[in-house]
């Protein structure tokens, strides 16, 4: 409200300003990346919104002008040379007084968040000035005029009242705010323990109002939420006047702040708790490592998961769980046992009990899922008195056939994205991997340790498939991110699910000249330094070559030139752990004014040719 | 690094003769989400994540040849290889670290006892702060060459003021509003960073800002987390998402890259 205020402010000042062409072209933007970039229109429809809700419409406001243009503000007001600001619209995202080159842009967000039910318009205005004839746009000189232009009619229209969320604290129901930037707080809670707290959604309206999802959002992908949710007592439908509860419980299993996110329809309410060590086995640090080598620190309220098996095939999932008593511990833990549930898991590796923890040490074994027949299948495992739930999941799946797709250039030096799709909507869901190798086309190089997942630094990953889905997913993400490295070669994806043939597919990264991502010059008379950072990914460089200017730009002298291949093969081939990596400096005693040296050039030539990158002397 | 050296080069008469000296580059050293400190290799989108960790530390700040951690109230001066130069015993949980440099810009304001303390060369040495005029949370504090620090400080409001402080007097010489800063800011290669929505916004002194996007969906308020990983790497991690960026900071551009996790990184 008080940028909003502002604005309005600022309009007011300048309502001399003429009306004029913006400079600028507006895009809706999806932050996704899913869909293209389209011009907002003169006038955009938005979504229809419940009266207290909001929905977002993204913006990517570019210079489509030649010249430097300051963005001073925008604001939706009620007409279209209005400068009242319009209660029902927000902006956010967007920093006034901005200066915009040609050809750049800027996101910001308006947010259709309307007050009363029924047709709302506003109108998208923004102030500006644009830097020609000589202009500045403050200080001294003739100041740049400023100008406002009208760029957007946006309608929508407003629904009736949302339904209200409360939940009961010792001083009475609160009601919950969403988007708010204050969590709701779950009390303190021992890891041997549970916080619950029941919400109540209530309907204020005359007319039955559809009961919307309830549900609790992936928001830490690498981590399981501490948070679960119970919405089983929630109707279809909450009729005129009436409530419905649900409830969401704390059940952390590791200490620190745990932070979550409750999602009501299209709204978010962030919680948040903290675990505490109250009884003494709460100083155990319990986690598990799955066969792919990633590291797990489990919750009490998400099960723990093994995937999928095939049924009866006498495979099995196994976890190797450690606990650990820290040395910050004051006390040794005994564990009177370590018990499993559930038909299809076991536990091997046990120690005889009771076992006694001292501070520092820790003891480890491992858990099975080996279902013999189809189906899903859940259990237990109790560690002394600290208790997790366990998921399996055992089924003979008929997933269609599926392919990547990259979303970026497959080179050397790269992040890209990749995706798993399938020909066809799966019928059931399924958990797989996705395993990428490395195959160098460089002789006598046998791995880049830089190709990577970036998710967790390793080379697998567990993914999924949801019914009906036709992407896998990566801890609820489609986009599985990776690094190319700087070795030369081919990158295979394996995509395996269970009952299925494994899928594979290449991605061949080619040989290229060398590239100099940093070359930086600096005079330490009487010395010239010049620093190169780069790679070469077909491990082949060898002659460098400097060609130094002086302050206007001339040539000094001839190149020096040096053949370096001798330094290159032994830091490629000798106990490489690190790709095509190099980095260098180069020292130029110089008798004379280093001052007068103004710029060098150096390049680099491999079995590809020659790169060059030049840098100013500072 | 061993350099190259041209002999005999008498105002670019050629002439050369190069010891070859050929290094992977160092790209900083960086805090992840477990505590862990581990040196960071590579080059922009190709970061290798030493599976060796330095040390485990509550907050660092590191820049090409020296780094400052606070580990269980101790600030200590280290090497990026981890060895240890000094050490003080600060008390503070949530120190705030500066270090731009040389070790001589090593310094670090201890809110609760309202002290800077700095580097001198040989020992950390307190600074008492005349702090009263701050009114909000000190979220970036750099020393000067000329003898000055200066304080940012997150008003109640969100809004930034930059305050001058002399030492040794500890006394406040002047203040200024950050007029388009809002909530907490990072200060590194001349751009002033604060959080938004969707990730970053970088600015100059001369009014070229710019958005880094690095999240498609709204992150919460005080999410990221910024620590200093070498004179031009800054490390960003996204508390909500669980998500490690390396940004490449210098006068001209900025350039953004994912940071594998330290967990498996390089000991695959």
């Amino acid at each position: 409200m008080k940028s909003l205020l502002i604005a309005a402010l600022l309009f007011a000042a300048n309502a001399a300003y003429g009306q004029t062409t913006s400079p600028f072209t507006l895009y809706v933007h999806d932050t996704t990346g899913t869909l293209p970039d389209t011009v907002l229109p003169s006038i955009d429809q938005l979504a229809s919104t419940p009266v207290g809700g909001s929905t977002p419409l993204v913006l990517k406001m570019l210079n489509t002008s030649a010249n430097n243009v300051n963005f001073v503000v925008a604001l939706v007001s009620t007409s279209s040379t209005s400068t009242a600001a319009n209660p029902n619209f927000s902006i956010t995202g967007l920093f006034q007084n901005q200066v915009l080159a040609p050809g750049t842009s800027v996101l910001f967000t308006v947010n259709f968040a309307p007050t009363t039910a029924g047709p709302v318009t506003g109108y998208l205005n923004l102030e500006f000035q644009i830097q020609q004839n000589g202009c500045v746009f403050s200080g001294t000189g003739t100041i740049c005029a400023g100008n406002n232009s009208n760029v957007s009619t946006l309608t929508g229209t407003a629904t009736a009242p949302q339904l209200t969320l409360t939940y009961q604290s010792p001083t009475g129901p609160v009601v919950l705010i969403p988007s708010s930037s204050s969590p709701l707080n779950f009390p303190n809670t021992s890891l041997t323990s549970t916080s619950p707290i029941t919400f109540t959604l209530t309907n204020p309206t005359s007319i039955p109002a559809t009961t919307p999802t309830v549900s609790l959002p992936v928001i830490n992908t690498n981590a399981p939420s501490a948070f679960s949710l119970n919405a089983s007592g929630l109707p279809a439908t909450i009729g005129a006047g009436q409530s419905a509860n649900f409830t969401v419980t704390f059940a952390p299993s590791q200490t620190g702040l745990a932070s979550g996110e409750l999602q009501v329809g299209a709204n978010i309410y962030p919680i948040q708790g903290a675990g505490v060590i109250i009884a003494t086995i709460d100083a155990l640090q319990i986690s598990y490592t799955d066969a792919t080598g990633i590291r797990t620190l489990p919750q009490a309220a998400t099960p723990i998961s093994f995937g999928q098996v095939l049924p009866g095939s006498g495979a099995s999932s196994v976890l190797t769980f450690s606990v650990l008593n820290p040395t910050t511990s004051a006390n040794s833990v005994t564990l009177p046992s370590i018990t499993v549930s559930g038909t299809g898991f076991s536990v091997s590796g046990l120690p005889a009990f009771p076992v006694t923890i001292a501070p520092g040490n820790s003891l480890s074994f491992k858990a099975a899922f080996t279902p013999v027949s189809a189906g899903t299948f859940t259990g237990g495992l109790t560690i002394g008195s600290r208790t997790f739930s366990l998921s399996g999941l055992s089924v003979s799946s008929a997933i269609p056939s599926f392919s990547i797709t990259t979303n970026g250039v497959m080179s050397s030096q790269q992040q890209v994205n990749l995706t798993v799709q399938l020909s066809a909507p799966s019928p059931v869901s399924a958990l797989g991997t996705i395993t990428m190798t490395f195959t160098p086309s460089v002789a006598s190089v046998t791995d880049d340790p830089a190709v990577l997942f970036l998710a967790t630094g390793g080379r697998q990953l567990n993914i999924s498939l949801a019914s009906g889905a036709q992407t896998a997913t990566y801890n609820s993400q489609f986009a599985i991110s990776f690094q190319t490295g700087t070795t030369a070669g081919s990158i295979t994806f394996a995509v395996a699910f269970p009952d299925t043939a494994t899928y594979t597919q290449s991605f061949a990264i080619p040989s290229a000249t060398a590239q100099l991502t940093s070359v930086q010059a600096t005079r330490e008379s009487p010395n010239l330094l010049v620093n190169i950072s780069g790679y070469d990914n077909s491990y082949s460089a060898g002659q460098l070559s400097f060609t130094f200017y002086d302050t206007t730009g001339k040539v000094i002298g001839s190149p020096i030139s040096y053949n370096a291949s001798s330094g290159f093969q032994q830091l490629f081939f000798t106990s490489n752990t690190d790709g095509g990596l190099f980095s260098l400096q180069a020292s130029f005693p110089v008798s004379g004014d280093v001052t007068q040296v103004g710029s060098v050039t150096v390049g680099l030539a491999n079995s590809l040719g020659q790169a060059t990158s030049s840098a100013a002397f500072q | 690094m061993k350099p190259f050296v041209v002999c005999g080069w008498v105002l670019f008469a050629a002439g050369a003769m190069l010891d070859a000296q050929l290094v992977v580059p160092q790209l900083g050293v960086a805090r992840f989400s477990d505590g862990s400190v581990h040196p960071i290799r590579g080059v922009a989108a190709n970061l290798i994540v030493q599976a060796r960790s330095i040390g485990n530390a509550d907050s660092a700040s590191f820049s090409d040849s020296i780094g400052l951690t606070s580990t269980n109230g101790f600030v200590r001066l280290v090497r990026p290889d981890g060895i240890v130069l000094g050490e003080y015993r600060s008390g503070e949980q949530q120190p705030i670290l500066a270090i731009d440099s040389a070790a001589q810009s090593a310094a670090a304001w201890l809110p609760s006892k309202h002290v800077l303390v700095h580097w001198d060369g040989h020992q950390f040495v307190e600074v008492p702060i005349d702090d009263s005029s701050f009114v909000g949370r000190v979220s970036f504090v750099s020393l000067k060459a000329d003898n000055t620090a200066q304080f940012f400080v997150v008003r109640d409001d969100s809004s930034v003021a930059r305050f001058q402080v002399t030492l040794p007097s500890g006394r406040v010489t002047s203040a200024d509003i950050e007029p388009s800063a809002r909530g907490p800011v990072f200060v590194q290669q001349g751009w002033m960073l604060t959080q938004d929505a969707w990730g970053l916004i970088a600015e100059r002194a001369n009014g070229n800002r710019q958005t880094i996007q690095l999240s498609a969906k709204a992150l919460p308020a005080s999410d990221l987390t910024m620590e200093r990983m070498s004179n031009h790497w800054l490390h960003v991690s996204s508390k909500s998402t669980g998500t490690d960026w390396a940004l490449y900071l210098d006068a001209g551009k900025l350039n953004i890259s994912f940071m594998p996790p330290a967990a498996i990184g390089a000991a695959r």
